[in-house]
C-alpha cells in the first residue's frame, strides 16, 4: 500500500475530520486494510495501479463526509452516571464531616484530590502502562523509606508535610495496583521463568502489609491484584497459588489479633467516628443520610465493575478491574465492618469517599479520574 | 434497478446485523456479502458502512476485535453481542408491520 499515495492522503483526509485523536490510528489501520482487500480483488482483474488507486477511492465515498461521520461516532463521551454517584458519596462524606466539624480540613484535602482527578481524566492511558514499573519501584521505593519515618500512628507510618500527614501504607496500594495492571496486560506471553520473578514481587508488598499489621491495605492490595491475574488469565495454578499464599498470610494476621476486640469497641465508635465509624455514626446521628450513603457507595462499586467488563483494551479493563476493587473491599468490609458484620481492623478501614480520608480521599479522587479517562476511551483497543 | 438510497438508509443497520447473526465477519466481507444475498441490489459504499459499524460498537450492539498479527494481514472483525441481538429482533419485528402496512396500501393486499 506504500506505493497508493492517494489512498494515503484520502484516509488522511478522513482521520483530519475525527477531532478524537485517540481513535485515529486505530481508524487509519482500519481503512488501510479495507483498501487493500479492494486492492487485491481489483489486481486479479488486470487493472493498473492508478486505475485500482482511483476505483478504492471512488468505492470508499467522500473524505469529508465519511470523517465527519465517525466523528460524530467517536466523540468521546464522558460518564456521567459514575461521576453523579461519586458526587452523591462524596455528598454524604462532607455532610458527616460536617457534623464532626472536620468538614475544613476534608475541604482542603478534596480541593488537593481534584487536581489529580481532572489531570488523569485527561491523561492518555498508554502513558500510565508506558510507566508501569517506574510507578512500581517509586512506590515500593518509598514505602521502603517510610519504614524509617518517625511519625507513628496507632504503629503505622505516616509521611509529614507541613501540617498534612500522609497514610503512606494505605495510599501506596493504589500506584502499586496501577503499576501491577500496566505489568500484567503487557506480558501475556511471558516464559515461566519471567511470571515466576513477576510473581515474587508481587508478593512482596503482601508480605511487607502484613508483617506491620496493615490488615487493611493487605486486603486490599491482595484482592485487586488477584481479580488483575484473573482478568489477564494468568495460568491457574499461578492464580491459585497466590491465592494460597495470600490466604495463609491473613490466617497469620488474624492469628495476631490486628481487629479491634469487643471491650473496646464503643470507646473507639466515639473515638473514630469520622473515620473508621463513620457509618456507624451517620446511622445513629441521620439514618436518612446514613441510608443515601450506604446505596449510593453499593451502587457506585455494582457500577464501576460493570463498566470495567466494557473497556475494549485489555490493560483498561485490568486496570479498571483494579480499581473496582479498590473501591469494593473499602465499601463492603467499611461497611459490613460498621454495622458489626465483620471485624474491623485495629489500624481501621476507610470508607471511599465518606471516612475522613485525608491524603485517602486524594488518592480515591484520583483513582475516579483515571476510570473517567479510561470510559472515554473504552472502544479505542489499541490503547498500548 | 438501482433502490433509491433513502429506503436503504433506514435498513442498513438491520442488514448489518443480520449478517453479523449468522457470524463475524471483516467491514469488506459485509459488503461482498451483502451484494451476493441481493443479487447485486444493495451496493453499500464504505462511507456508509463504517459510520454505522462504529455507532453499532459504540453502543454496545456489536463488539470487535483484531485478527491477525501486526506486519501480516490484519481484519478488524465485528461479532453481535447479546443486546445487537435483542435489537435485530425488534428491527425485524418494526419491518414486519412495515412491511405488511405498506403492501397493503400500495397492492391492497
Amino acid at each position: 500500500m506504500n506505493t497508493y499515495k492517494r489512498v494515503g492522503e484520502y484516509i488522511e483526509s478522513v482521520i483530519a475530520k475525527i477531532r478524537f485523536r485517540e481513535c485515529h490510528e486505530e481508524i487509519r489501520r482500519e481503512l488501510s486494510c479495507h483498501a487493500e482487500e479492494i486492492r487485491e480483488s481489483l489486481t486479479s482483474v488486470g487493472l493498473n495501479d492508478s486505475a485500482i488507486e482511483s476505483e478504492i477511492i471512488r468505492r470508499m465515498g467522500n473524505p469529508v463526509e465519511l470523517g465527519t461521520h465517525l466523528d460524530q461516532v467517536h466523540h468521546p463521551k464522558i460518564d456521567w452516571a459514575l461521576i453523579i454517584l461519586a458526587s452523591a458519596a462524596l455528598g454524604s462524606g462532607l455532610y458527616a464531616m460536617a457534623l464532626v466539624e472536620k468538614l475544613n480540613l476534608q475541604l482542603i484535602w478534596f480541593a488537593l484530590g481534584l487536581i489529580p482527578c481532572l489531570a488523569l481524566s485527561l491523561l492518555k492511558p498508554k502513558l500510565l502502562q508506558r510507566y508501569s514499573y517506574s510507578i512500581l519501584f517509586v512506590t515500593m521505593g518509598i514505602g521502603l523509606l517510610s519504614f524509617f519515618s518517625n511519625v507513628r500512628i496507632e504503629g503505622q507510618p505516616y509521611i509529614s508535610i507541613g501540617p498534612l500527614n500522609i497514610k503512606i501504607v494505605d495510599l501506596s496500594v493504589i500506584p502499586l495496583v496501577v503499576g501491577f495492571a500496566g505489568i500484567f496486560a503487557a506480558q501475556l506471553k511471558e516464559s515461566t521463568s519471567r511470571r515466576l520473578i513477576n510473581f515474587i514481587v508481587t508478593l512482596v508488598p503482601l508480605v511487607s502489609y502484613c508483617s506491620i499489621g496493615s490488615a487493611y491495605p493487605a486486603l486490599l492490595y491482595f484482592a485487586s491484584v488477584l481479580v488483575m491475574l484473573i482478568v489477564v488469565s494468568w495460568p491457574f495454578q499461578w492464580v491459585l497459588s497466590y491465592a494460597g499464599i495470600g490466604s495463609i498470610l491473613f490466617s497469620l494476621l488474624v492469628s495476631q489479633k490486628q481487629f479491634v476486640s469487643g471491650e473496646n469497641f464503643s470507646q473507639l465508635v466515639h473515638a473514630e467516628r469520622y473515620t473508621d465509624f463513620v457509618l456507624y455514626f451517620l446511622k445513629d446521628s441521620t439514618p436518612v443520610v446514613s441510608a443515601i450513603a450506604t446505596t449510593t457507595l453499593i451502587a457506585l462499586m455494582s457500577y464501576m465493575i460493570l463498566r470495567s467488563r466494557q473497556i475494549k483494551s485489555l490493560y483498561g479493563r485490568t486496570l479498571s478491574a483494579g480499581i473496582a476493587t479498590i473501591f469494593g473491599v473499602g465499601i463492603l468490609w467499611g461497611t459490613f465492618s460498621n454495622l458489626g458484620y465483620l471485624p474491623m481492623p485495629a489500624t481501621g478501614v476507610n470508607i471511599p469517599f465518606l471516612s475522613y480520608g485525608g491524603s485517602l480521599l486524594v488518592g480515591h479522587l484520583a483513582l475516579l479520574g483515571i476510570l473517567i479517562g479510561l470510559q472515554r476511551r473504552k472502544n479505542i483497543q489499541l490503547l498500548a | 434497478m438501482a433502490v433509491n438510497k433513502e429506503l436503504m438508509k433506514g435498513s442498513t443497520g438491520t442488514l448489518i446485523l443480520t449478517l453479523l447473526a449468522r457470524k463475524q465477519m471483516y467491514g469488506y466481507e459485509i459488503i461482498k456479502e451483502l451484494e451476493i444475498l441481493s443479487d447485486g441490489l444493495f451496493e453499500m459504499r464504505e462511507g456508509t458502512l463504517y459510520p454505522i459499524l462504529h455507532s453499532l460498537e459504540e453502543s454496545g450492539h456489536v463488539r470487535s476485535n483484531w485478527v491477525g498479527e501486526e506486519g501480516s494481514r490484519q481484519r478488524k472483525y465485528y461479532s453481535i453481542t447479546k443486546s445487537g441481538r435483542g435489537l435485530l429482533k425488534e428491527r425485524k419485528q418494526e419491518w414486519l408491520s412495515f412491511k405488511g402496512a405498506v403492501d397493503k396500501v400500495v397492492f391492497g393486499n
